[in-house]
């Protein structure tokens, strides 16, 4: 399949960003002028070619180079794609991260660049517009716009190359505006796919709303009678390309309302979907907005089990997501051109750096300082807190107090330290090319320094969760039923359990948050909202910490890291995913899991998070389940829920069932008249289901 | 304080009825269905249930106000989709005090019944005065056929059948289709003769039979014997149904 054609373009580009920066008079550039010039001569100098059959241009890779170059590269060393921000030795921060995964990072690329913008004027109207900036701009800013103007350039030349391979369309765009639906698409994908070489990362880079700001040439061609089966070919060949470059988290947005009420799922809409739905790929991901004036025929469109086999789309509540944006102080004028922003975060397009990975923060942290008198269970701390922690307690009121005063403490200094490395990489790192494509700031400064309008940092909590379900379990055992003295449990959490399973089945017996329950959803909702407040506090205008329930999978790696917790949760299993209950601990289904999911209060968590929903399969084969799924996605987002992955049961869920039946007691499956717990049915039994299952996918 | 047993509470139950909805499996069954695919809602005491690796005990005493507490918590999902809760079992006829207690108890949603219509007529009025719909699983009209194939005469079921037709409430008539059992086109016959022309039926629900089953016994510790030719294919004749301008849908 032409997807899977590896071009090797990290290889090709990261050889030629070796020996362009080693060159005397590049290295003794200032480094905007340093980093646009190495994007310039990486883009000059890149073996481009025509993979048979595609009709965009844009491939580029070692595939296409000479012998000379091949011979060149290959004796190149491996460059890191992204340099280390480390300054100091030892760190301990790095202490930090390494035993209670809390950590602060740049997380580069993740944007989506102002496309809408770049449609309407080509690279060359936004050039203008940056030249007449740089005609009153201070010398500083001056050299930036530069650095900016010679990127967009290079981009505009990189783009005649192909034109000289034949690519006629590329004499136009992305210079000037593109006049059709092959054009912008065109214009769009060399712009877009050079943000990963400006980036030195090609990590979730998005196109926002393409159905939007694509829809007026898609409709102009299909007026001037072009076939859709035409535009159809030219989307594939984009989708394409997208598996080719890059990771499969580059976010495509579907639908949406606009600010005057309108629903905007359009016929370009649905040729996405459907292109995306024949391909069976993984990128791009598809981001559905939900509204209630969305339309059944066009939800069946996105719940299908040939979409859900694959993963997609992923669903976004429009309004839920509006009313987040609005709490970070997004106005409330232009929050309908949000957009989601790879695989989770919710954004301003065109006008945001969003540092998705920038703070990492580990809730179990400062409930074991709280807990075991300032000290983790496991190792010790790299350095001193101030916070004291009291000898003893009388209710869990006073541990809450005290573990919000340590998280505070360990946040601020991970925002001052994220501040700090920040400030360093928007000095020695810049980039130029993405900063002159993200707008609404200054123009003139780095996307890190103020360039964008909106700079937004995740700090991506994991285990709130697990500390709520471990403060329930400790009211209920230690303070009200008192059979068990606090000092007991510690002990036997930091021994992982051992010869005291009845202790810690007492402690899987209380109330878990994901079963809809008002006091272990209430504890949950009571921490993320102290957590959040805490995060705000120390946020500005300059740089909005976001907090976030996302962990996409990293959630089993941090479990891995930490010993046992007082949820009952054993030393190394994971921790909860996202903002869904700790995997098992759902009882009953999924209504329990959209409850407590949606009374956390999202609209404080507007980094954004997801919520996987498992189901079978072959609920979406009947159009009347089918409409049940989208009423509960509807519902959840009218509750405040942001976004929902669903994932059909599969065959690989059934098998680990089989191992592992304690984690996956809420497995459901359907059996012809009657739905079972997978983990009730005999051994033979389960296999003969592992087997249909083989047999119907 | 009235309190029952409960065998399994299912949220997202998508095949019960209208919307989403959450259904309660209340334990004990007075009949002995040979193919009966929920085997631990017979006993009216818990028992354990062992799967692969895996037990937990089936069967939970709630008293009705716990019952209600858990549902109600639901509602906002529930209402908002036109759902609601559906009692099941095991058959619910059998604890229609806690049952009926529990529904008063409930917020403003929509209720159904789904009953083998098998307990006192008493039982079935407790319950028809406070619910939105019923499903009625009909199985054998033949009485003799009934005990046989079920432990149990189908003398009050009809009786309770006719109670609900003369009701108001919208129902659904179930017919599990069991090989060489019910689904005979006498059988079938019957079931639409009966059927036919009672207020408030909205259509017949034909359910094929699943050989799984089996499963679930082991589990339960009970040994499946079925009492008639599982690999015998089954009679799918929903002809029999329009032809009595009947709206029939096989599940």
């Amino acid at each position: 399949m032409r997807a899977l054609v590896s071009t090797n373009y990290t290889q090709a580009v990261d050889y030629l960003r070796a020996v362009t920066a080693a060159e005397p008079a590049v290295a003794k550039l200032s480094p905007p002028l340093r980093e646009a010039r190495i994007f310039a001569q990486i883009l000059h100098q890149l073996p481009i070619g025509k993979i048979q059959g595609e009709i965009l241009a844009g491939d580029y890779g070692m595939i296409f180079a000479d012998n000379d170059f091949r011979r060149k590269a290959e004796k190149q060393p491996s460059v890191a794609s992204l340099p280390t921000t480390a300054t100091t030795t030892p760190d301990p921060f790095d202490e930090l991260n390494l035993n209670f995964n809390c950590r602060t990072t740049i997380d580069p690329a993740h944007s989506t660049a102002c496309y809408d913008l770049l449609v309407e004027q080509g690279l060359t109207g936004m050039i203008a517009e940056l030249e007449a900036e740089k005609e009153q701009a201070d010398p500083e800013r001056q050299e930036y716009l530069a650095a900016e103007i010679m990127t967009l350039r290079a981009v505009c030349a990189w783009s005649e190359r192909y034109a000289a391979l034949g690519f006629d369309v590329c004499r136009r765009v992305p210079a000037q505006s593109p006049r059709t639906f092959q054009e912008a698409v065109q214009a769009i994908w060399l712009v877009h796919t050079a943000i990963g070489i400006g980036e030195k990362s090609y990590y979730s880079l998005s196109l926002g709303r393409i159905d939007q700001y694509l829809y007026p040439f898609y409709r102009a061609d299909r007026d001037h009678g072009i076939a859709e089966e035409q535009l159809a070919a030219t989307l594939t060949d984009l989708f394409l390309k997208l598996n080719r470059y890059g990771d499969a988290s580059c976010a495509i947005n579907l639908g949406g309302v606009s600010h005057k009420g309108k629903d905007l799922f359009n016929d370009l809409t649905r040729l996405i979907v459907k292109t995306a739905t024949q391909l069976q790929l993984p990128a791009p991901l598809l981001a559905a907005h939900i509204h209630p004036g969305l339309s059944r025929d066009d939800f069946d469109l996105l719940t299908v089990p040939e979409l859900f086999r694959i993963g997609q789309p992923s669903f976004y509540g429009e309004y839920a997501c509006r009313k987040a944006l609005i709490q970070r102080g997004v106005p409330e004028a232009e929050v309908h051109r949000w957009s989601v922003n790879s695989c989770m975060g919710l954004m301003m397009p065109g006008e945001e750096f969003s540092d998705m990975w920038g703070i990492v923060f580990t809730f179990q942290l400062p409930l074991e300082l709280a807990l075991n008198r300032g000290r983790p269970f496991q190792s010790a701390l790299p350095f001193q807190l101030q916070t004291v922690c009291p000898e003893r307690y009388d209710g869990t009121a006073a541990i809450i107090r005290t573990m919000l005063a340590y998280a505070e403490e360990l946040i601020v200094r991970l925002i001052v330290r994220h501040r700090q490395i920040n400030e360093q990489q928007g000095r020695s790192n810049p980039d130029p090319y993405l900063s002159a494509l993200l707008r609404g700031g200054t123009l003139g400064r780095d996307r890190l320094l103020g360039g964008p309008r909106y700079h937004t940092v995740n700090v991506d909590t994991f285990a709130l969760v697990n500390a709520a379900d471990a403060l329930t379990a400790i009211e209920q055992a230690v303070f009200r039923n008192r059979r068990w003295t606090l000092s007991e449990l510690l002990a036997a959490a930091k021994n992982n359990f051992a010869g005291q399973e009845i202790l810690r089945r007492e402690l899987l017996s209380y109330p878990k948050y994901g079963n809809g329950d008002p006091a272990a959803d209430g504890m949950a909702r009571e921490l993320a909202q102290c957590f959040a407040a805490i995060i705000r506090r120390h946020s500005d205008r300059d740089l909005i910490y976001m907090p976030s329930f996302h962990t996409l999978h990293a959630h089993v790696h941090a479990g891995s890291k930490w010993g046992a917790s007082l949820d009952g949760r054993l030393a190394g299993e994971p921790f909860a995913k996202n903002v869904g209950p700790t995997q098992g601990r759902n009882k009953n289904g999924i209504t329990g899991v959209l409850n407590s999911a949606a009374a956390i209060g999202q609209e404080f968590f507007y980094g954004g998070q997801a919520l996987d929903l498992y189901i079978e399969a072959g609920l979406l084969d009947n159009p009347s389940s089918r409409c049940k799924l989208q009423d509960a996605l509807q519902t959840y987002f009218k509750l405040g829920g942001l976004q929902v992955q669903v994932n059909g049961v599969s065959i690989e869920d059934l098998k680990k069932a089989m191992a592992e039946p304690e984690k996956y007691a809420d497995l459901t499956v359907r059996i012809g008249g009657y739905s079972a717990r997978f983990v009730d049915l005999a051994p033979d039994d389960q296999r003969q289901m592992i087997k249909r299952f083989e047999h119907h996918t | 304080m009235t309190t029952g047993i409960v065998f399994d509470i299912r949220e997202f139950a998508v095949h019960d009825g209208p919307g989403i909805r959450t259904t309660v499996f209340l334990k004990g069954c007075p009949l002995h269905c040979s193919w009966c695919h929920n085997p631990e809602g017979q006993s009216s005491v818990p028992q354990v249930i062992s799967g692969a690796g895996a037990s937990r005990v089936a069967g939970v005493e709630y008293t009705a106000q716990a019952l209600a507490a858990i549902l109600n918590r639901q509602v906002a999902v529930l209402q908002a989709n036109e759902g609601g809760v559906t009692f099941s079992g095991g058959e619910p006829l059998r604890q229609a005090n806690f049952v009926a207690e529990v529904i008063d108890l409930l917020e403003e949603i929509h209720i159904l019944l789904d009953t083998s219509g098998y307990g006192s007529e008493s039982a079935m009025n407790l319950l028809l005065a406070r619910v939105s719909m019923v499903f009625f699983d009909l199985k054998l009209i033949d009485r003799e056929a009934h005990r046989h194939f079920t432990g149990c005469d189908n003398d009050c079921i009809l009786r309770n059948l006719a109670v609900l037709g003369k009701s108001g409430v919208p129902f659904v008539v179930r017919v599990p289709l069991v090989p060489g059992v019910t689904d005979t086109d006498a059988n079938l016959a019957a079931v639409a003769e009966t059927v036919r022309g009672l207020t408030g039926l909205l259509r017949v629900d034909l359910l094929p039979y699943n050989k799984a089953a089996g499963g679930k016994y082991r589990a339960a510790g009970m040994e499946f014997k079925p009492c008639f030719d599982e690999a015998r294919p089954l009679n799918i004749n929903t002809g029999i149904f329009k032809k009595a301008n009947l709206e029939v849908h096989v599940l």
